[in-house]
């Protein structure tokens, strides 16, 4: 049995073959990553996600969680899901709402209040926000709802579709924490979001998903072995007679850009970046910050996989 | 059997003041007549009016979860479909069978006041048949709910009925026997009902109600689960 979860050669169409939401996507999600899916709208995320929960059904290929089918209730019970669109009991309280679901995911009754009291405050939402109705619940007062109730079973694996959607700043911390608090616990997550700049700073790797298909799957945190770009910047233009290109090229880098006061460098690893940086002071080059460059998923969303290096 | 989805479910049906003005409404109608028509006229305590009750209680009880989709979020837990549908058809013929039981027993206690009263053996027979009649039409109600989304099975459900009273009666005023058997099979699937009088006032027994009943109430319950199992549920690709 493969743990994690497997897609293989997955393809869905809709409205009788017209549509082709996913064309032979294949993933393999390990077992306590936090894995994201970022694309344009109408690439397949939330069809590849529906496919994962078993609430699609595929025109070919499979999906196996744990070495199971999505299908199979073992695997529900297991699962959390919070879907990007809110569509919760409106008539009930918010505390009504997560003990039903609590109810639902086969949890012991008797540690039922204890455990939607403790998921309520984890979210952060009152008791007093708890005994009103849903249908009084703001975009964000629903989307910690429904984030609560993704995790009202303990789940191994986690469905986040764009988890922090309609969320003020305090709550979309709130959401990070939690999510790095899973993942230090083993917890599988998937995470579509557009919020890239998010899913940079909590996915393990990410699959970029356009038309259907996986253009790439990235690293977004490089490890010591990873290639990446360095932001340099500097207290005064380079030394007249200094070639930064050379410079960094002697020292295993490669200048991918610069201003009066600033370089953008491509190194293949943590050796390179210590040798270039240390080749640029030798150069007399006033050296004030240097920082890994950010918004790398941004730069493969809008060049595609070719520009984002 | 999923005693969660069967508790929310009875719970969300009380939860609309409509539904409740409605109930109410259905409930009191016969009481009123009982009261008010002479002794030992049974008209509004008929099939059609249970039916009216039946339905308007169980009005999108499974169609409204799609439309709303808040039945993605219940089987994304470890529910079966099949254990969704019958959930919803336990709540629907319980609670409805509740109120049909109370409303035989209130029309018999009505006509013992006005000086007919009611045999305690007719009494129970009145009050099984309007049970059976409840888990009849509850499975049927579960049937059009998951077949047609959010509450537009009522009116799906009229027009069938419609259909089959209008083709009944075209069968018997041209003498078409097959149309007037067909039109009879119509009327009969959307309510069924099972005839106890044999058990309780003698007459000879035939198995065919009991079957006939029982075929119904398992095709009702037999599409909505086939149905429902076919229906893709996500917001993906709308």
């Amino acid at each position: 049995m493969t743990a994690g979860i497997v897609v293989e050669s997955l393809t869905k169409t809709y409205r009788g073959g017209k549509v082709r939401a996913l064309d032979g996507v294949s993933l393999e999600i390990r077992p306590g990553e936090v894995f994201g899916v970022i694309g344009p709208n109408g690439a397949g995320k939330t069809t590849l996600m529906g496919c994962m929960l078993g609430l699609l059904r595929p025109d070919s290929g499979t999906v196996a969680v744990d070495g199971r089918s999505p299908d199979d209730l073992g695997v529900h019970a297991i699962t959390g899901y919070l879907p990007e669109r809110l569509m919760f009991d409106r008539w009930m309280s918010g505390r009504d709402f997560l003990r039903y679901h609590h109810a639902l995911a086969l949890q012991p009754d008797a540690a039922r209040d204890g455990e939607v009291a403790g998921l309520l405050e984890q979210v952060g939402l009152t008791a007093e926000d708890a005994a009103k109705k849903v249908k009084a619940y703001s975009r964000g007062m629903l989307q910690r709802l429904g984030l609560a109730q993704a995790l009202v079973a303990r789940p191994r694996y986690l469905y986040l579709d764009e988890p922090t959607s309609g969320m003020d700043p305090v709550g979309a911390i709130m959401a990070r924490r939690i999510v790095d608090d899973l993942a230090r616990r083993g917890t599988t997550v998937v995470i579509n979001s557009h919020q890239l700049e998010q899913v940079e700073r909590l996915c393990t790797r990410v699959a970029f998903v356009k038309d259907g298909r996986v253009e790439s799957v990235e690293v977004p945190a490089a490890g010591a072995s990873a290639a990446r770009v360095l932001l340099i910047r500097t207290a005064a233009p380079v030394p007249a007679g200094v070639d930064p290109g050379r410079v960094v090229a002697a020292a295993g880098g490669s200048l991918a850009g610069s201003t009066e006061t600033s370089l953008r460098v491509e190194v293949p690893d943590d050796e390179a970046a210590a040798k270039v940086l240390a080749a640029l002071v030798g150069a007399g080059v006033r050296i004030i910050e240097a920082v890994p460059e950010t918004g790398r998923l941004e730069r493969l969303f809008l060049e595609g996989p070719g520009g984002a290096a | 059997m999923n005693w969660t989805i069967v508790r929310t479910t009875l719970r969300e049906r009380m939860a609309g003041r409509g539904r409740w003005f409605s109930l109410v409404i259905l409930f009191g109608m016969p009481l009123l007549w009982a009261g008010l028509l002479p002794a030992g006229t049974d008209s509004f305590s008929s099939m059609w009016m249970n039916a009216l009750l039946i339905w308007l209680v169980g009005a999108g009880v499974i169609g409204e979860e799609v439309s709303s989709g808040t039945i993605l979020l219940v089987l994304s837990r470890p529910v079966s479909r099949s254990e969704y549908v019958f959930s919803k058809w336990i709540a629907l013929a319980c609670a409805t069978a509740g109120v049909l039981a109370v409303q035989a027993v209130a029309i018999a206690a009505i006509a013992g006041w006005r000086g007919h009263p009611v045999e305690a053996v007719a009494l129970v027979r009145q009050v099984l048949e309007a049970v059976f009649r409840a888990f009849g039409a509850s499975a049927v109600v579960v049937m059009f709910s998951a077949l047609v989304p959010g509450a537009k099975e009522m009116s799906v459900m009229m027009f069938t009925w419609l259909g089959g009273t209008l083709l009944g009666l075209l069968g018997q005023w041209k003498q078409w026997t097959a149309v007037t058997l067909g039109g009879g099979e119509v009327t009969s699937f959307m309510l069924p009902a099972l005839d106890l009088g044999p058990l309780f006032g003698g007459g000879g027994f035939t198995w065919s109600g009991p079957v006939g009943y029982l075929s119904t109430v398992t095709l009702a319950l037999a599409v909505a689960v086939w149905w429902l199992n076919r229906k893709e549920l996500s917001y993906a690709g709308s």
